[in-house]
């Protein structure tokens, strides 16, 4: 049982405020992914929690314990590196023995550990190379075999997978995803890669410029992102951001600019009641929540098609709508029509998955 | 026309190491030829060789005086490698106040020409009393090799990921276990580089030596030199305690030589 608290955390790097009021809650077994651009302060977090980094002020908790005097050896937490941290001066077994050493475990237990970890990870063979002799994805292994076999109460992954190619890493975050869930250590995971957040996290942190910016399950930070830095964070390709303003026409509320003009669901139109009509909002929508159609259609936008990007199964049409470029994505087949460039053809947004976020403060309404 | 140019490469890398080479075999061959034999002209290179100098050098007081080289040696050796790494890794990991000026510092004494400081140092040891001791060198001799150190260690400790000595901190190791089991592991080709610069600086000083000891401490670069009398210089005993002063640091060289040679590319650790 671990459970992880962050209160009031922050972090200071000379005049950089790089981690700012950080409070997150990471339950038993959860595996929660801190996502964020570079600088974000994700990493400065995993590295007050690991101990290498005194915070400027908040509280650590590991299971109701607070480990913010504790130093990093004593906290029983493990960490995989980005760069994994290999010893290069020792072998495997060296390696997976070296964390069990410092415990002044009997040399017979430790020889159990170490074979039940390479039983695991299948890393029999290699138990005595040195990791220079070892492949990309063999040394993850080692890294990660290092950080289980002290069984610790607590998993910290700095980008993981950042070093491997591309096949190799989808292949690796299914496999840790799957060992986190087996063994129940409860994660604390950095990437700035999305789409790796979202296939591993039970819970996702957005942070930007060292606060958070929405804490959520894959799909609510998908589905309802809170704001516009995280809106447009997630998603590939991102979401499309128009901006508009709400009138009143013919006592229904429509969302328009100068370019457009299509009135808003009433159930959704109650919804953003409060907002005062005129004010600048920015329109949020998803490019596989738009539908073209080649004819005009009543409360469509009408837009030029501008590039087609074919992927295997999909299509990405980008729109040209006025200096703006939206993009849409679809199956290729449930299209419909087949675009070719430079044609006009109109849009219908998907009022389901159409969001509004205030200019100035750049909070969802919708 | 590869094979060509590869034969004349290694003839080329022949040349080079005969003009470089001859002169130790001279000494080699003197060593172990008579007086008359020595002063032959034109040089005789088929001789029938004697050991009779060997066994006059090591009836004198040469015997005493290598041990006294090496004592000296290997204790500057000794002190310089662990107080320099120590100093070094604390440059290297730690924001010191002024770490920029004191590193400098350290380095000017580095600089420092032997000449300027023999009369000072005569006197101050002249007061303590440790003329023609052994400690008097190895101190002098640590001022020069200990600065040569902090600079040629701290450039191997700054190569070390930080990352490496993180994990082994979570892993449960205290900084200085850290510091023992890992970083200097890591930079042992810079240990055995400085190691051997330090040793031959040691056992080749001459100035220092010859104004600090007298009798009881004398090295044997300072004892050899004194083979060359009013009488005449014996240049078969000359040669042979050369060669049996030289074997100390070949010796070492060959066992660290795989470190070496990373250590004197500063090649990057994988």
């Amino acid at each position: 049982m671990s459970r992880v608290v962050l209160a009031h955390l922050h972090c200071w790097y000379g005049q950089t405020h790089a981690v700012d009021d950080v409070t997150l809650v990471v339950g038993d077994g959860e595996l929660c992914v801190l996502l964020g651009p570079t600088g974000c302060g994700k990493t400065s977090t995993l590295r007050m929690i690991a101990g290498f980094v005194r915070p400027a002020a908040g509280d650590i908790f590991l299971d109701g314990r607070r480990i913010n005097d504790l130093y990093p050896g004593d906290r029983n937490i493990a960490m995989i590196f980005q760069s994994y941290a290999l010893y290069p001066h020792m072998t495997v077994r060296q390696q997976f023995a070296f964390p069990l050493k410092a415990t002044k475990m009997p040399a017979r237990e430790i020889e159990q550990r170490i074979k039940e970890t390479a039983d695991f990870l299948h890393m029999h063979e290699f138990l005595d190379r040195y990791p220079g002799e070892l492949s990309a994805g063999q040394q993850q292994r080692v890294a990660v075999g290092r950080a289980l076999i002290r069984r610790p109460k607590l998993f910290l992954m700095d980008e993981p997978l950042s070093q491997l190619d591309a096949r190799l890493r989808v292949e690796m975050r299914a496999t840790l995803r799957r060992l986190q869930q087996d063994l129940g250590i409860t994660t604390i995971y950095v990437t700035h890669d999305q789409m790796e957040a979202q296939s591993v996290a039970d819970k996702i942190v957005v942070m930007n410029q060292g606060r958070i910016q929405q804490i959520g399950s894959p799909l609510e930070i998908y589905a309802r992102p809170a704001n516009l830095f995280v809106a447009g964070f997630i998603g590939s390709p991102p979401m499309n951001f128009l901006d508009c303003r709400l009138e009143q026409r013919q006592g229904q509320l429509y969302v328009c600019n100068d370019r457009f003009a299509f009135p808003l669901r009433p159930d959704l139109a109650d919804r953003v009641g409060r907002v005062s009509l005129g004010q600048p909002l920015v329109l949020g929508i998803r490019p596989e929540h738009i539908r073209l159609s080649p004819e005009a259609q009543a409360n469509a936008v009408p837009a030029e098609v501008y590039v087609l990007e074919p992927q295997s199964s999909e299509l990405i049409v980008d729109l040209k709508l006025g200096d703006l470029i939206l993009k849409m994505r679809g199956d290729k087949r449930e299209i419909g029509f087949r675009p070719h460039l430079s044609q006009q053809v109109w849009m219908e947004f998907q009022q389901d998955h159409l969001h509004l976020f205030d200019k100035g403060t750049e909070v969802c309404i919708l | 026309m590869k094979v060509l140019k590869r034969a004349l490469g290694i003839a080329l890398a022949l040349l080079v190491a005969a003009v470089f080479l001859f002169p130790l075999l001279w000494v080699v061959l003197s060593s172990f030829k008579t007086k008359l034999e020595l002063l032959a002209v034109p040089p005789v290179f088929i001789f029938k060789p004697t050991l009779q100098n060997y066994i006059n050098a090591f009836r004198s007081d040469f015997p005493l005086q290598v041990r006294n080289s090496l004592i000296i040696a290997v204790s500057t050796t000794v002190i310089s490698i662990t107080l320099g790494s120590l100093t070094a890794y604390g440059f290297s990991r730690y924001t010191i106040k002024g770490s920029d000026f004191l590193q400098f510092w350290i380095l000017s004494l580095r600089m420092l020409p032997a000449i300027a400081v023999v009369v000072p140092f005569y006197l101050v040891f002249r007061t303590l009393g440790l003329l023609d001791r052994h400690i008097a060198l190895i101190l002098v001799y640590c001022l020069f090799n200990i600065s040569f150190a902090v600079w040629v260690l701290k450039g191997f400790f700054d190569e070390i990921p930080l990352e490496l000595e993180e994990a082994a901190m979570l892993d449960g190791y205290s900084p200085p276990q850290v510091f023992l089991k890992v970083s200097l592991p890591l930079a042992r080709a810079g240990l055995a580089t400085t190691a051997i610069f330090c040793l031959i600086q040691s056992l080749n000083e001459f100035l220092l030596a010859v104004s600090l000891t007298t009798r009881v401490a004398e090295t044997a670069p300072v004892g050899l030199s004194k083979v060359q009398t009013l009488m005449g210089v014996d240049w078969g005993l000359l040669s042979a305690g050369s060669i049996v002063f030289m074997l100390p640091v070949v010796i070492f060289t060959v066992i660290v030589r795989n470190e070496l040679v990373r250590g004197m590319s500063f090649g990057r650790m994988r």
